[in-house]
């Protein structure tokens, strides 16, 4: 199970790239506002605590990732 | 619970309904009620034009915040090359970094996430003006049309496919995908080559996959596509003056 979700968060990663240099479909495009960004969070989550808690870390951590965060370095 | 699963769902996408697809149907049908002979393809464009007005602040903002991590990608990933086993020496360096130059980005990933219903909604919306009975979703204070007009500038039938559309809508795509592209670089740290090659390989890609798509949708979408990439090539030259 960690493999695809891995691949999704690889996949969406690359991909992301595009969808902001060509700012489609959506009408913007906000960068995270954490180091390391939400992406490698939750890379590192489901490496760190396996694909079920990884993936709840990394869900919270998305909802942290908001107008009202402070931002700065926040590591699974 | 099964059931109770199912009970959850539907009542997200009743709420789902309520708070942005009967809104933003009936700012479409209001829209449209404005222009001539009630032109749908023309109130879908005004009204795209409107929603990327109300999030310009933000995306001019993010457009910035996004050129300056692009700049320093070189620097981040030098740190992380250094502190590779260390994780709080990575942090402190990053933070350091970021502070010298300025950079803060303002909404953070929350707010990509939010527009994905409004998203839905918009395009579920671009494909129910063009039926009749959804009409009766109209709030009291909107006019009814009667009936919905998808000849868009009398020419063109939304509701149907349209090449020449889809072309269209790739041709702008490559071109604002280019000004982009070149107000990212301008800023410097376009140095990684595994990075351009990738992107240089999306620009052509990417344009392919909306004619495809635009291809085999209705028009009325691919109005919206059109209309939304328009804008954006009118921000970058926004982006690009206001330096």
């Amino acid at each position: 199970m960690k493999e695809p979700i891995l691949f999704f968060i690889r996949f969406y990663r690359r991909i992301t790239v595009w969808f902001r240099l060509a700012q489609v479909p959506g009408p913007t495009y906000t960068p995270c506002r954490f180091y390391p960004p939400c992406s490698e969070y939750a890379e590192l989550a489901v490496r760190k605590y396996g694909t079920g808690k990884g993936s709840w870390k990394a869900i919270g951590r998305i909802i942290r990732c908001n107008p009202f965060a402070s931002g700065g370095v926040d590591y699974p | 619970m099964v059931c109770c699963i199912s009970n959850g769902m539907s009542t997200i996408f009743a709420f789902f309904k309520v708070i942005l697809y009967i809104p933003l149907f009936n700012a479409l049908i209001f829209i449209s009620n404005f222009m001539p002979q009630h032109d749908l393809g023309l109130g879908i464009i005004v009204l795209t034009v409107v929603i990327r007005f109300l999030f310009f602040p933000l995306s001019i903002k993010s457009q910035r915040s996004q050129r300056a991590l692009n700049a320093i990608n070189p620097h981040i990933q030098a740190i992380k090359e250094k502190h590779k086993h260390d994780k709080t020496a990575q942090g402190a360096a990053m933070m350091q970094l970021y502070k010298e130059h300025n950079i803060n980005p303002v909404a953070g990933c929350l707010p990509l996430l939010i527009q994905l219903p409004i998203l839905i909604a918009l395009y579920q919306v671009f494909v129910a003006g063009l039926n009749p009975q959804s009409l009766s979703l109209l709030y009291p204070f909107v006019p009814n049309p009667g009936s919905i007009n998808p000849l868009f500038l009398g020419l063109i039938s939304i509701s149907s496919r349209n090449i020449f559309l889809a072309l269209l809508a790739g041709v702008l795509q490559f071109v604002q995908a280019k000004q982009s592209m070149a107000y990212m670089k301008s800023a410097g740290g376009g140095s990684n080559p595994q990075m351009s090659a990738l992107n240089t390989q999306m620009l052509y890609f990417f344009p392919v996959m909306i004619v495809v798509i635009g291809w085999n949708i209705q028009a009325g979408l691919i109005l919206y596509w059109i209309a939304t990439t328009l804008f954006s090539i009118g921000e970058q030259f926004y982006l690009k003056r206001s330096k």
